[in-house]
């Protein structure tokens, strides 16, 4: 007998576009994406502002404002979040499934609340844990985990550096139990020298504590620190998918290329972007041609390999 | 030669609030910075968040006022100088800040914000329409965004009108304070290319401040490292990034290979700035705090190791 092993996933999207709706007309933020994250495993969304990263990253976080317009499924741990054109499922999983590691820790974090309050709530309202001795030890342990001192819990948001309020937006995250922590720019906000330290720390704990995440980033340069798989957005559609390594070491898709030379400061290609039917890069890339006004089929190549591109098509 | 401009022994203080007017505490944003920018130089200087490289030019402009030290321009000292004077040597700084949302009026259309400068300068109206196409151009822009206003533009061409208003009229020094850190990378990447083209271009003298040891070893030509208000090394961009000699230098350019690095927390302002991180130390002697050596004509180090 053959064992079936299905694989479980946390994150399963299918044809889901994403829009909002701009004086009359729709205007799709993300469309048709195909997406699937395993259970415990890691996927990086890059992309440049403006591409759509981080409303599809807003909708796995059931986080969508209430003006959306969806089409398309979206599944979050069994729980159908999206189907035929409505959320129907965003607040049983938001903030108790999923939770997000905000892209700016200053302002995500109430300024007229201790740090140790905030901790309570989320344990009191998420995790129903009112005692408070109990809760006590569970923050002292979530506390140590993301590398703070004690003391941290008696000061106020402004007290404390980017770094710090950063570990504790992460500790926050961590404190509801999540099975997917969904992390929008977590290094955006932080200077050079602590990018590699934050990173690595959310990628330790989620090992740790066997959590899915999705890492949200414009620096294609993190994701081979964080994650094993990645995927490349540009205006909305998902135009590369594979692992981390094989992008970086030989990017298929024009636009995969332009991001890995603007970690080294070296594309300089600059071309407002329009969307005009066709392919979503055609305005921009170096190697346009005729072919490029029909829209590229999402050509699935070994080893979950895919790419958007009449280039790799032929 | 002479510097365009020269900074010498500039303190500030910030007060800090205590809740209690008899408890006065304060911080030294910075500690006595001394440098010089010759003609057509771009002068580096790289430091983490809350290093004072920010209040550094924001001092320059005259936002903020020093404690103590000068500050020369083309040998005028701006803090001793009266208002009027003053004034008219600010009005050839080119300032470009770190935000570009929060830098130009909402209300301004494009053309407007860029042509502000000249008209302050006293540029003629018909000459003030001839120079604009063309530094609209010289950015990466297109004519036709001069007749939009800023909330019609992405982040990134905002950046490029908020430079090309910086080069405008001309300025005698540029300052540009982190140019691309709120920019998205392939962004950051565009803005840093521009700004070399630009000096191909112009020739500009100036200071960028960065946390971004990329962007500063890009566009500079010396570079100086800054930590808690004091300068720890200058030095040629090429010598600073092959030979580091400060262990805080070898910490950055090992940090931009995403390795482990840790939080520097200041907390006697008496001891070297660097101790508690640092992995050199010598345990008695770095307890004061060393002084600014001069190893040769361009290479200055603060470490006790080289003194």
């Amino acid at each position: 007998m053959v064992l079936n092993v299905k694989k479980e996933f946390a994150v399963q999207a299918e044809a889901l576009s994403l829009g909002y709706e701009d004086l009359g007309s729709v205007f799709w933020a993300v469309r048709d994406v195909h997406l699937e994250i395993e259970k415990g495993s890691s996927l990086c969304i890059v992309g440049e502002s403006g591409s759509g990263k981080t409303t599809l990253g807003n909708a796995i976080a059931g986080l969508l404002p209430p003006y959306v317009r969806v089409a398309g499924k979206l599944v979050i741990e069994g729980v159908e979040v999206i189907k035929d054109s409505r959320v129907i499922g965003a607040n049983k999983i938001r903030g108790r499934i999923v939770t997000k590691i905000p892209q700016n820790p200053a302002t995500s974090l109430n300024p007229y609340v201790r740090i140790e309050q905030m901790f309570y709530d989320v344990l009191r309202d998420v995790r129903g844990i009112r005692e408070k001795r109990i809760a006590r030890e569970e923050i002292s342990k979530l506390v140590s985990a993301v590398g703070l001192e004690e003391d941290v819990l008696y000061m106020y948001p402004h007290e404390l550096s980017g770094g710090m309020s950063q570990r504790v937006t992460i500790a926050l995250a961590l404190a509801s139990k999540p099975s997917i922590i969904v992390a929008d720019e977590p290094t955006s906000n932080l200077d050079a020298y602590l990018k590699g330290h934050i990173v690595r720390l959310i990628r330790d704990l989620s090992d740790k504590f066997g959590i899915s995440l999705v890492v949200i980033t414009h620096d294609i340069s993190i994701t081979e620190v964080v994650c094993k798989d990645m995927v490349v957005m540009f205006l909305g559609e998902i135009v590369e998918r594979g692992h981390v390594k094989d992008i970086i070491r030989a990017p298929l898709h024009p636009y995969s290329s332009e991001l890995i030379e603007a970690v080294n400061l070296e594309s300089a290609s600059y071309k407002p972007k329009k969307y005009a039917g066709g392919c979503v890069y055609h305005a921009r890339c170096p190697h346009a041609s005729n072919e490029c006004l029909k829209p590229p089929p999402l050509l699935k190549l070994s080893d979950g390999r895919e790419v958007k591109c009449w280039r790799q098509a032929r | 030669m002479k510097p365009v401009l020269s900074m010498r022994e500039v303190w500030v203080e910030f007060r800090l609030a205590t809740g209690s007017p008899r408890v006065k505490k304060s911080v030294h944003a910075l500690r006595g910075v001394n440098f010089d920018v010759f003609e057509r130089e771009v002068y580096g200087i790289v430091g983490a968040s809350g290093s004072g490289k920010s209040t550094l030019l924001k001092v320059i402009m005259g936002f903020i006022k020093p404690s103590m030290g000068t500050i020369e321009i083309d040998g005028i000292n701006l803090l001793k100088v009266d208002r009027e004077t003053r004034k008219s040597i600010i009005k050839k700084i080119g300032y470009v800040s770190q935000n570009p949302l929060t830098a130009v009026d909402p209300r301004f259309k494009v053309k407007d914000i860029i042509a502000e400068p000249l008209k302050a300068a006293g540029v003629p109206k018909s000459d003030i329409v001839k120079i604009l196409p063309t530094l609209i151009e010289a950015v990466g822009l297109t004519p036709e965004v001069m007749e939009l206003l800023p909330y019609e533009l992405s982040l990134g061409m905002l950046q490029r009108v908020v430079i090309a208003r910086a080069i405008a009229a001309k300025p005698r020094v540029l300052l540009l304070d982190e140019p691309t850190s709120a920019l998205d990378s392939v962004t950051q990447s565009h803005i840093t290319v521009l700004l070399r083209e630009l000096r191909e271009l112009f020739g500009y003298t100036s200071v960028l401040v960065s946390h971004d040891l990329r962007v500063v070893s890009r566009l500079a030509d010396k570079l100086a490292i800054m930590l808690a208000g004091l300068i720890l090394e200058e030095g040629l961009v090429a010598d600073v990034l092959n030979r580091p000699l400060h262990p805080y230098t070898q910490a950055l350019i090992d940090s931009l290979k995403l390795k482990e690095m840790k939080e520097v927390l200041v907390a006697d302002p008496r001891v070297c700035p660097y101790y508690t991180n640092c992995t050199q130390r010598l345990e008695e002697k770095c307890r004061v705090l060393p002084p600014l050596v001069e190893l040769s004509n361009t290479r200055k180090v603060r470490c006790w190791l080289y003194a």
